[in-house]
This record gives structure tokens, C-alpha cells and sequence, in this order.
């Protein structure tokens, strides 16, 4: 930044000039389809409309009914067990892939694709297989593997009490993304650590908890916050596996605002219900920026220089 | 003397005790990985095993992995059963403008942030960067409304027309992977006479191939297996999709899942080929991201 600048020369003009022509694609894409919407989202989640007359404004109105609405509660109690459930254990199942993918496995690229197909090619087709594994027969694939034990058979997703777990045991195998960014970052951590904690006598799980755990807890801050960011708000699987039952018992936030916008037309309900939700998301982002504090580890050199 | 020998000889026995310990991990390790692989391809199986199966096999007898007689006349019967061809075509259309977009537009924008000296530069990458936080779901109801008040319903420009404007989590990866690449390119073709769009399209997009692809094929995928777009925007049956017909398919044969497992292989296999092809420049485009937290 000392570098000694020409004020208002000619080919700074045009460097400046240029550099708005690269990114105003990206730049009208964000005032246009990002920062409009979402103001306008403001406007409609304070009127009453049902899309096809002239939308009212009803002030707070929306709101209030919502905070009254048994639903939402449904919806929000679901959402939040859902993210305790898929959180937590999709990150460690991440986690353990990258730690296996990084020891010394034979033909370890095989492993790693194998882990890693699932979340890439993840769509409706691979929901489709999911129910038809989880299907409440005894012909279910799942319930075939837990008849191996003795257990089941389980009802699944047609099960109030099973429902949302079983949703979480499909997504703990669309954790492809995860691992690969586990692994990059576990593969940044410097050997000399190992080898003088190794020459310290030190154990496997000494050296996981005391090395591994600090030098990757960054990226586990990224992938925690990321995953609270995008889990709050899906609902895919939810909308396709289980249409939100039995009984609402898999009801999520994200579904209860496409059923009010787009199956009973309350557009101000449900804008306002995302409102909601982008509440509830930054309530949580922040206590996790928070309790942050305590567990991830910025080395000192880099001052905490992290983007 | 005999404590400082025994020591010694513990010390010479240790490297073959640890030998041993390290080779049982190892087959440990191995098992554990096996298990999982086994555990993570197993829908992948399940689903093509059950795609050839007929209703009596699949209901009736005890479930088997190969299915005997194999019924391949499944495929067709789910692929007539609904215009799965027009599907495809329409999906191919939107899945293939998008990448193009996609992969030009935040190539471009990527350039500008990794490559160029402008005002405000750095506050606007950090506004990149935080819309990345930003919770999507605000944005669906208000987007429905704008591409309606346009008349855009039931066409395929809400689909298509936002990846010509770049998404932030490509543009950072790219822009990430430009900076690596040694300013010293850039200057060598500005003295060659160059100008910035030259540099752009001549020097920086091929050098970036591998990063690109990776852009190209999260498109893919994305595109292709687009559910909740097309259902929003979409509602003459000629325009649906092949997510959109699949759904159809299963409310239509919900109780033949060998015909929706058929239908569903059909829809899947272009992800896997893609997923094939280019899962060696896509994996490394992702850990070099930078993603470090």
C-alpha cells in the first residue's frame, strides 16, 4: 500500500474502469437477484396478499398470527432437532472419512471417490432409492441389515417417531464435500507436530486431540457454520421423501414457507415466515461465532488471518 | 549393568512389536474402509438390482442382489411411460446453458477480483463473500413475484438467465486458484501488447482449466438435478424436466418401485458418467480452493 500512486493517471482510470466491467456481472446479479429481492421480501412479508390481487399492507400482522401458529412451533421444534441430529453427526462422519482417506489405505484414491460419489450426484433419483431402501417391508434394504442383528423391522419414514432420523441417516451419506475439505485440511498439517509428539511417546488419540483437533478446528468452524446456514433452511428430502409426515412430525421451517407461498398462496405469511427463519439462522450463526472463541485455534503467526 | 542390558533389549525388540501393531491397524484400517465403501455403494447396487427385478421378486420372495430372471424390458417400459425423451432434451438445454454461462461469467468475475487494481475492490470481494452467508430462502417467494411481474413463468429463463450473472461460491474458488498463477503472465502479455480481455480469454481461462471443470460439473449437477426450480417455474408438461418427470413417475407408479428404480437409473447415469469422467480435476479443484476456514 506504499506504493507511491500518480493521481488520477490515465491507465489507473483505465484499470478502474476495467476492473468494474469484470465484475459487473457479478455485481448487477447482486443488486438484481440478491439485494431487490430480498428488500422486496421485506415489503411483501408486511402485506397480506394472496399473489393475484394487490398485495395490503397489514403492518406486523403476519408475525403475530405466525408467532400464534402451532405449525410454525412444529415446524421450528422439527428444524431444530433435525440440525442437532444432522449437524453434529455429519460433521464426525466427514471427518472420519478424511482421517481414513488420509492414513495409509491401499488404493486410497478408489475410497475417497467411493466416499465421495454420493454427495455429488445427489438428487431426487438418489431420494427415490433412499425410500425405496427405507421401505417399512421386511423387503426394505435397511430393514434386511438390522433383521442381520436380529432388530426391526422399522416403520422409517412412515414412523412419527423415526421420521427425521431417518431423514439424517441419508444425509450422513451425501458428506462427500466435507471430507474433501477435512482432508485438504488435514493434509496442511505440518508432520513435524506428529513426529515430536511421537518422539514425546505420545498416543494416537493424544495426538488427534491435542494436534489434529486444534490445527483443523478453523475449518471445522467453517463447515459447522456453513452446515447451519444450509441445513436450517432444507427441506429436499423432506419435501420429496416424506411430503413433511407422517403427521407432520418431519415439518420443517423451509417446508412450511414453500407450502404457504406456493400450495396456499400466502405470500405475506410465508415471506414473513422466511424472515423468520433468516432470524433463527443468524441467531444460531452467532452463538456459534461466539462459543467459537473457545475451541478454534488460529496459530499465532498467522494473527488469526483467516478468510 | 543387567538393567542398562535389558534396556537394550527391550529397545532391539520394540521396531518388531510395533511392526506388528502397525500391520494389525493397518488390516483394521483396510476392513473399516471396505465396510464403508460397501456401505456407501450399496444404494448404487440396490437400485440397478432392483431395476431389473419383476413385481413378484420384489414383493413376494425373500430379496435377492441379482435378480434372476433379470427383466431389462423395465428400462422401456418406464422410459415409455412417460415422454422421458423430452425430458431429457429439456434438461440437456437448461443444464448445458447454464455451465456455459456459469463457467464464462464467474471466470470473468474472477478475473476482475484476482487480476485487477480497481476502487473499492476489496470491500466489494467481502460483500462476495458475506452474500455467501446470506440465506437463500428470502430470496425464493420475492424472485416468483419478479420473474412473474416479467411474464417469465413457464419459460426457461428464470433457470438459465441468473447463472449468466456468476455465483459468489465459484467466482471465490476461481478467484483463489488466479491468484496462484504468477503475475509475471500478465505483464509479459501487456508488453506483447494484450489487453485485458486478451489476457482474460487467451492466458487466464486455459490456465485455469482444472478449476473450471470443477465450476462446470457442481453445474451439472446442480442443473441437472434441479428440483425446485422447474417445479416454481414450470407447468406445461412439454417444458418439465427429467427431476420434474421422475416425481411424476413416482406418483403416477408409486407402487411399481422396480419401474421407479428403472426411471431412476435413467436419470442418474449421466451424473455418474460425468461424476467418472472428471472426478480427477474436481476433487483437486476443490481441496486447492483454499476452503481452509
Amino acid at each position: 500500500m506504499l506504493k507511491l500512486k500518480l493521481p488520477g493517471s490515465r491507465l489507473e482510470r483505465i484499470e478502474n474502469i476495467w476492473g468494474y466491467i469484470f465484475i459487473f456481472p457479478w455485481l448487477f446479479g447482486f443488486f438484481a437477484l440478491t439485494l431487490y429481492p430480498m428488500l422486496f421480501s421485506i415489503r411483501i412479508s408486511l402485506s397480506n396478499w394472496n399473489i393475484l390481487g394487490r398485495p395490503r399492507y397489514i403492518g406486523f400482522d403476519n408475525f403475530i398470527d405466525l408467532f400464534y401458529d402451532e405449525r410454525v412451533r412444529t415446524a421450528l421444534y422439527n428444524t431444530i432437532y433435525m440440525a442437532a441430529l444432522n449437524i453434529p453427526l455429519c460433521t464426525a462422519m466427514a471427518l472420519g472419512l478424511a482421517l481414513l482417506v488420509n492414513s495409509n489405505l491401499k488404493c486410497v484414491s478408489i475410497f475417497r471417490t467411493v466416499y465421495y460419489l454420493p454427495s455429488v450426484v445427489s438428487g431426487i433419483s438418489l431420494m427415490m432409492v433412499w425410500t425405496w431402501i427405507l421401505d417399512p417391508s421386511k423387503n426394505g434394504l435397511a430393514n434386511m441389515f438390522l433383521g442381520l442383528f436380529g432388530l426391526g423391522p422399522l416403520s422409517w419414514l412412515k414412523s412419527e417417531a423415526w421420521s427425521k432420523p431417518s431423514l439424517v441417516l441419508m444425509q450422513m451419506f451425501l458428506v462427500g464435500g466435507g471430507m474433501v475439505v477435512f482432508l485438504a485440511a488435514l493434509k496442511n498439517v505440518p508432520v513435524q507436530l506428529y513426529e515430536s509428539a511421537e518422539i514425546d511417546g505420545a498416543s494416537a488419540w493424544t495426538k488427534f486431540t491435542k494436534i489434529t483437533l486444534p490445527m483443523i478446528s478453523p475449518t471445522m468452524f467453517f463447515q459447522v457454520t456453513m452446515g447451519i446456514i444450509g441445513y436450517f433452511q432444507n427441506y429436499a428430502a423432506n419435501f420429496i421423501m416424506t411430503g413433511g409426515g407422517p403427521a407432520d412430525s418431519s415439518l420443517v421451517l423451509g417446508l412450511l414457507i414453500w407450502r404457504q407461498a406456493f400450495e396456499w398462496y400466502r405470500m405475506g405469511s410465508a415471506a414473513a415466515l422466511s424472515w423468520i427463519l433468516f432470524g433463527i439462522i443468524m441467531i444460531f450463526t452467532i452463538i456459534q461465532l461466539i462459543g467459537s472463541r473457545r475451541w478454534v485455534y488460529y496459530e499465532a503467526a498467522q494473527g488469526g488471518d483467516e478468510s | 549393568m543387567t538393567v542398562s542390558q535389558s534396556t537394550v533389549a527391550a529397545r532391539a525388540t520394540k521396531p518388531g512389536h510395533i511392526k506388528a501393531v502397525r500391520a494389525v491397524q493397518s488390516v483394521l484400517l483396510h476392513i473399516l474402509a471396505i465396510g464403508l465403501g460397501v456401505i456407501f455403494i450399496a444404494p448404487f447396487v440396490w437400485m440397478v438390482s432392483t431395476s431389473l427385478k419383476d413385481v413378484e421378486q420384489l414383493y413376494t420372495q425373500a430379496p435377492k442382489l441379482i435378480p434372476n430372471p433379470m427383466r431389462f424390458e423395465n428400462y422401456a417400459e418406464a422410459w415409455n411411460s412417460l415422454p422421458f425423451l423430452r425430458y431429457t432434451l429439456n434438461t440437456s438445454f437448461i443444464t448445458v446453458s447454464c455451465i456455459v454461462l456459469e463457467v464464462i461469467s464467474c471466470g470473468f468475475v474472477a478475473f476482475g477480483f484476482a487480476r485487477m487494481n480497481f476502487k473499492l475492490r476489496d470491500f466489494w470481494f467481502g460483500v462476495l463473500l458475506a452474500s455467501m452467508m446470506l440465506p437463500g430462502s428470502v430470496k425464493m417467494i420475492p424472485m416468483y413475484v419478479i420473474w412473474r411481474n416479467l411474464g417469465m413463468l413457464d419459460t426457461y429463463v428464470p433457470l438459465i438467465l441468473p447463472a449468466a450473472f456468476g455465483s459468489a461460491f465459484y467466482i471465490f474458488l476461481l478467484r483463489q486458484f488466479l491468484l496462484g498463477i504468477p503475475r509475471e503472465l500478465d505483464d509479459a502479455a501487456r508488453i506483447d501488447g494484450c489487453g485485458y480481455l486478451q489476457i482474460w480469454w487467451h492466458i487466464m481461462m486455459p490456465l485455469t482449466r482444472t478449476a473450471l471443470i470443477t465450476v462446470a460439473v457442481f453445474t451439472f449437477m446442480g442443473a441437472w438435478n434441479d428440483f425446485f426450480g422447474p417445479l416454481i417455474y414450470l407447468t406445461s408438461d412439454a417444458k418439465k424436466t427429467l427431476a420434474l418427470g421422475l416425481r411424476i413417475f413416482q406418483g403416477q407408479y408409486g407402487s411399481e418401485d422396480h419401474l421407479l428404480m428403472a426411471a431412476s437409473v435413467i436419470v442418474l447415469l449421466p451424473c455418474l458418467m460425468v461424476f467418472m469422467a472428471a472426478q480427477r480435476y474436481f476433487i483437486k479443484g476443490i481441496a486447492l480452493s483454499g476452503l481452509k476456514g
